[in-house]
């Protein structure tokens, strides 16, 4: 097996043990980005100098005999919306196409000082808003298992990254579903955790009472490495969490004999793909098998998520989004007054996904209709909450469908985004509660494409989410769900 | 979602005010039919029962947290104005404010 196709566990393992040396591991991604990229197209911006200079200095450290982090010299791929100092970060958008932040968000710090090589900035739709990548701006990322598809979105460059063997580990960013959608789509685990576990400093926001940063990971195990990197408090974030961080990795062989877990009649309907229902079904079925008690339950309000979701959304994007004025940073014009460069600078960085948003939110905070939308979606959204909790005083879990199809054909639904909305049903409940969810890779369908299912827990309860994964993940054979067959190199 | 409720051309244009937004013509056109059908969608929100029930602005799983009002290090002028093309000095330069608005000169 070459050093690009082992998860980061098993890099961290051979790393530990001096087998191979963080250079090796770091040149053998390189290698393969060279002869895959081309095709799929993941990052906007790759870092190679960066990354070896990185895996240098953890050889030495760890020749020196010095302690390490269990990834010191394994590689990652980061989101091109969360700022690395020194590195651009562009978020797709042709706004920020030259910006060069002054410092690291706080997931990135970690991860370098964990000796994490940056192998480069992955693709996303512009500013995190879309479900296909094919909202960047610069180009569109495609579907390692099938290129004519795409990856999912918004983190579709990270998860494409991760599932091509460009990267064993990536970070994205979860608002409405982010890191988990294409995660299914390219067969991969993708965890949001709760709001306020991961620090959002440096994240540039789309929508601030949702934003998180979640690992995309070939395993269970590798997403909870990273994990327990990121996680803790921070004070740059007030919203980060002063609670302990949990022993994310030592709950993964703690099974799942006695939990309660829920599955979402929601998430079974049939207009769902029916092959992706027979996946809920049959992970419902692995759950009992090794003891846990599974029951049927209805959330009567998350099916209103959707409009709740949009809603607040765009109203939060289009004040965050207020901060890009072409003035401090992004791109630039002149004019004959202030407005009318904040104006032009705006209406010609800006694509045309996040002028709809900004628009839109706009729109429900006028006050005509603040109290029928923006504040009506406030109120949905406490009945949401009401719904999980309610749920979690019956069950751990909650078990269903990440998706209700496939990764789709790329250029299939850019003329339609509601279509593309349409296709979050399942993933925009959770984080308007801001509550942990993990979608898992569940095997192949078909047409030759994986499926995922989600599990959802409690505020915090990360600890179940990767037990009950990991042991659905053994039920399939323990190992990572690779694209057969594999991306065609040059 | 009610015919008033729609966003009509005037509307568009205030919009795109409040934004910031410089729209071409044609792109303002389809933008506003998009919004409309967005708007559409989401008007749903209205069909839910909500009576009693406090609006919840945050996934309020946090206490709020407070720290003391301290000066601290931060970014470096040099920082500050690396991405801006519009330097003078200690100065971010914006062209004339003056005859804006309502109050203007």
């Amino acid at each position: 097996m070459k050093l690009y196709e082992m998860t980061a566990l098993e890099l961290s393992r051979l790393l530990g043990k001096k087998e191979v040396s963080a250079v090796e591991v770091t040149q053998s991604f390189l290698e393969r980005t060279g002869s895959v990229e081309p095709q799929v197209q993941a990052y906007i911006t790759q870092t190679p100098e960066i990354a070896l200079a990185a895996a240098e200095m953890v050889d030495k450290q760890r020749a020196r005999g010095e302690a390490l982090s269990p990834l010191a010299g394994v590689p990652l791929a980061v989101k091109d919306n969360i700022c690395t100092g020194g590195v651009r970060t562009t978020c797709a958008s042709r706004f920020m196409e030259e910006y060069i932040p002054p410092t690291d968000a706080t997931v990135v710090m970690k991860a370098r000082r964990a000796g994490m090589p940056l192998l480069g900035k992955t693709n996303l739709d512009e500013f995190a808003m879309g479900s296909s990548t094919e909202n960047s701006a610069f180009f569109p990322t495609r579907n390692p298992w099938d290129l004519q598809r795409v990856p999912g979105g918004s983190s579709g460059g990270s998860a494409a990254a991760v599932a091509a063997g460009m990267a064993p580990l990536a970070l994205g960013t979860d608002t409405g579903g982010s890191v988990r959608q294409p995660a299914a789509f390219c067969g991969l685990v993708g965890l949001r955790p709760t709001y306020g576990r991961v620090s959002r400093a440096g994240l540039v926001p789309l929508a601030s009472s949702l934003d998180q940063a979640g690992p995309l990971a070939l395993t269970t195990a590798d997403a909870a490495l990273l994990l327990s990197l990121i996680a803790g408090e921070d004070r740059l974030d007030p919203t980060s969490s002063a609670a302990p961080v949990d022993d994310y990795t030592g709950a993964l062989s703690q099974g799942v004999r006695g939990l309660k877990v829920g599955l979402l009649a929601e998430h079974l309907p049939p207009e769902f793909d029916s092959e992706i229902i027979a996946a809920v079904r049959r992970a419902a079925a692995a759950l009992e098998k090794n003891g846990a008690i599974v029951e049927e339950h209805a959330m009567p309000h998350i099916s209103s998520s959707l409009e709740v979701y949009y809603l607040l959304c765009a109203a939060e994007a289009s004040s965050n989004l207020g901060r890009f004025d072409g003035l401090r940073y992004g791109r630039s014009e002149s004019a004959e007054n202030v407005t009318a460069m904040y104006s032009r600078a705006r209406g010609e960085g800006f694509g045309p996904e996040v002028k709809r948003r900004i628009l839109l939110g706009t729109a429900v905070l006028r006050e005509s209709r603040y109290e029928r939308y923006f504040l009506q979606a406030q109120r949905v959204r406490a009945l949401i909450r009401r719904d999980f909790e309610d749920a979690f005083s019956r069950f751990d879990l909650l078990l269903g469908a990440v998706t209700p199809s496939t990764a789709f054909k790329l250029g299939e639904k850019i003329e339609d985004p509601l279509a593309i909305y349409r296709g979050d049903i399942c993933i925009l409940p959770g984080p308007l509660a801001g509550v942990p969810s993990i979608a898992l890779p569940a095997g192949t369908v078909s047409g030759g494409l994986p499926v995922g299912v989600q599990l959802t827990a409690a505020p915090f309860n990360e600890r179940v989410l990767f037990r009950a994964a990991h042991l659905l993940e053994q039920e399939r054979g323990g190992r990572p769900l690779r694209p057969q067959p594999a991306p065609p190199a040059l | 979602m009610a015919a008033d409720e729609a966003i009509g051309e005037r509307e568009m244009d205030e919009l795109a005010e409040l934004a910031c937004l410089y729209l071409e013509p044609a792109e303002k056109k389809m933008l506003n039919r998009r919004l409309n059908a967005l708007m559409e969608l989401l008007g749903k929100i209205g069909e839910v029962e909500t009576g009693g029930v406090e609006p919840d602005i945050h996934p309020g799983i946090l206490p709020p947290r407070f720290r003391e009002d301290e000066v601290e290090p931060s970014l470096s002028p040099g920082r500050v104005f690396q991405n801006s093309a519009h330097r003078s000095d200690s100065f971010f330069r914006v062209p004339s404010i003056a005859g804006e608005g309502p109050g203007g000169a």
